[in-house]
């Protein structure tokens, strides 16, 4: 009887020592998709918030002196609004916290183009960890610009930056 | 300044009668090349300004009684219309209605007649139709009225003047005249017609003896006779007596014998009542009381004075923004007059202002209509100088374009009209692209606080 080359007989149990490797594989991989998504989640959110405190920003003008000189200066307490209106448009958790917001005001505070908001936040990872990746830092921006009610066409710019 | 001779004559060397005088002095002084230079700098440097004035004034017209921000539609004598066009109630008659399905009965008659009959033999009524023709005697009035004429001879007088002597001719008649005596007036019978004559007669006897004798017949008048034809009416007539012929209905009934038809046809009376539909107009107009918009107004002679505006804020915002008290943003607005009486004419009353209506017409943007927000209407004490001072917020921002109209109207029907461009600003925010804008900052419009215009 000629014994078959192609015979099994020798490799029983390769099937579970593949698995047993490949697992562990898979599982990571599907850990840091989950993590990565969460991060892109999370970014959207300070995005937004960014956008608004910016939006909000921008509009908190010294009326008292739009009156008198007809020029969009910036009232005192527009950092305390953007720093107000960002908080309340993110949601807090456990497992994000933002490391750093800033602002910036094009031009001058007496004649401010647009306010930029910036915001750092920092994801932590459920699955990325096990590979040593501890957390992901991401970042955002947002930016604002008073209008003066005209007949011009206005283009409202949505952003929505990864 | 001493006046040289010598210089003088060389100066008049150059003058020409026929040249005007200024001529003679530019022509002068162009002969010279340093005077010319410096004539042609003097002469143009004043045209240049007076140019560039004239240009910027036809380029930027201004207003001729106030600054380019306050105007008046007041002109010198011209007269201004008074807008006293307003809301009236009316009876207005609105014609409605509607048709409406009534039931109704109506009789549908069915009557009918049923012919039937038999035949009989024996006797039987007939009528027979006749007629004869009977003649009878008739008495009528022959009227044989006339017109007859008539022929009549009637004797006129006709004057005639011609005499005829008998026993003398006319000059043995002139020699023994002083004879002549008057016999009067007689009819005579001349060649056959009938004639009144005065009848003179010489009966003389001369001495140398004889006798003369001779009659003289002045004929005056002549007596003729003329045919007169006149119609005359004549009534007549007598009563003819004539034979007539009339028809007589004779008639009559006659009993036959024989086979006849005995009709004994009926009618049979019958109905019913139907029901139908009728479509009836039910007439609901009515007279409606509706508000309606009456144009109306007048002319009125213009006033003269001084009215001064003062705003407050110089940029206007919309209520919905707040200010750093908290409050909602608007407009204080002091309007202050002083009519001039001085001009008034001897016992013309004096001019005095009674009522105040400020209105803003705000102009929205992308032609979403205009606005009008009255600020006040209100009847004021009447004087000539006086103040109104009012606050009022607007819902909508509007364009340059927006006026703000201030009438004041005066007791004697006048009106002042003074109005300026007050734009109503509004703004918000939006998200641009993070990576900025070129645009520069926003602006708002308006700036103007104080302005005084005189009329």
């Amino acid at each position: 009887m000629v014994k078959s080359y192609f015979s099994h007989a020798g490799q029983k149990g390769t099937v579970l020592i593949m698995a047993a490797v490949l697992l562990p594989l898979i599982l990571m991989l599907c850990g840091m998709v989950i993590d990565i998504g969460r991060a892109f989640a999370f970014k959207s959110e300070i995005n937004r918030a960014c956008m608004i405190s910016a939006e909000e920003a921008s509009k908190e003008i010294n009326i008292d002196i739009a009156q008198q000189l007809g020029s969009s200066t910036l009232s005192g307490n527009y950092g305390d609004l953007i720093n107000r209106f960002f908080y309340q448009n993110i949601r807090q958790t456990d497992n994000a916290s933002i490391k750093s917001t800033g602002f910036s005001v094009t031009d001058s505070v007496n004649l401010p183009k647009y306010i930029n908001v910036y915001a750092t936040a920092e994801i932590n990872c459920f699955f990325l960890k096990f590979i040593g990746i501890e957390s992901i830092t991401v970042n955002s921006h947002g930016c604002g610009r008073l209008k003066r009610i005209s007949g011009r066409q206005n283009t409202i710019f949505s952003l929505i930056q990864l | 300044m001493q006046f040289n001779l010598t210089k003088f004559k060389k100066i008049m060397k150059h003058f020409r009668p026929d040249m005007p005088y200024c001529f003679f002095i530019i022509n002068r002084f162009l002969n010279n090349k340093k005077k010319r230079n410096a004539f042609t700098a003097k002469l143009l440097v004043p045209i240049i300004f007076l140019s560039v004035f004239v240009i910027l004034s036809f380029t930027y017209p201004g207003t001729l009684y106030c600054d380019n921000w306050l105007k008046a539609d007041l002109q010198e004598n011209n007269l201004v219309w008074i807008d006293t066009s307003h809301w009236e109630t009316k009876s207005i008659y609105v014609s409605d209605g509607y048709y409406k399905n009534i039931e109704k009965k109506r009789w549908v008659d069915t009557s009918h007649t049923v012919s039937q009959g038999y035949w009989k033999t024996g006797e039987y009524r007939v009528w027979v139709e006749s007629s004869s023709v009977v003649p009878y005697t008739y008495n009528r009035y022959v009227d044989t009225s006339h017109w007859e004429t008539i022929t009549s001879y009637a004797e006129v007088q006709k004057p005639v003047f011609f005499s005829v002597i008998f026993g003398t001719d006319s000059y043995g008649w002139s020699v023994y005249s002083f004879a002549s005596k008057a016999k009067g007036m007689k009819q005579v019978i001349y060649k056959g017609e009938k004639y009144l004559v005065n009848v003179f007669v010489i009966d003389y006897r001369p001495a140398r003896g004889g006798q003369v004798y001779a009659v003289k017949y002045v004929f005056i008048i002549k007596f003729v006779e003329e045919k007169r034809v006149s119609t005359k009416w004549v009534s007549s007539g007598y009563w003819q007596t004539y034979t007539a012929y009339k028809t007589v209905d004779t008639s009559h009934w006659e009993t036959g014998t024989g086979r006849h038809w005995v009709d004994t046809s009926y009618t049979v009376n019958s109905g019913y009542w139907e029901e139908y539909t009728e479509r009836q107009w039910v007439d609901t107009g009515h007279y409606s009381e509706s508000r309606v918009w009456v144009n109306s107004g007048h002319y009125g002679q213009p006033l003269h004075g001084k009215v001064t505006v003062n705003k407050s804020p110089e940029y206007i915002f919309t209520r919905w923004h707040r200010d750093s008290g908290g409050k909602d943003c608007g407009m204080d607005l002091e309007v202050s007059w002083e009519i001039d009486n001085s001009m008034l004419a001897e016992g013309e009353p004096e001019k005095k202002i009674s009522r105040v209506y400020i209105y803003q017409e705000t102009v929205r943007y992308k032609e979403r209509g205009i606005v009008k927000t009255v600020l006040e209407n209100k009847q004021v004490g009447p004087s000539a100088l006086g103040e109104v001072k009012t606050f009022s917020s607007f819902d909508y921002a509007g364009s340059q374009d927006s006026i703000l109209h201030i009438y004041l109207y005066a007791l004697s029907g006048e009106v002042v009209h003074v109005y300026f461009s007050n734009p109503v600003n509004g703004f918000r925010s939006i998200n641009i692209d993070y990576s900025g804008t070129s645009s520069g900052p926003e602006d708002f419009l308006g700036g103007d606080c104080y302005g005084e215009v005189i009329f």
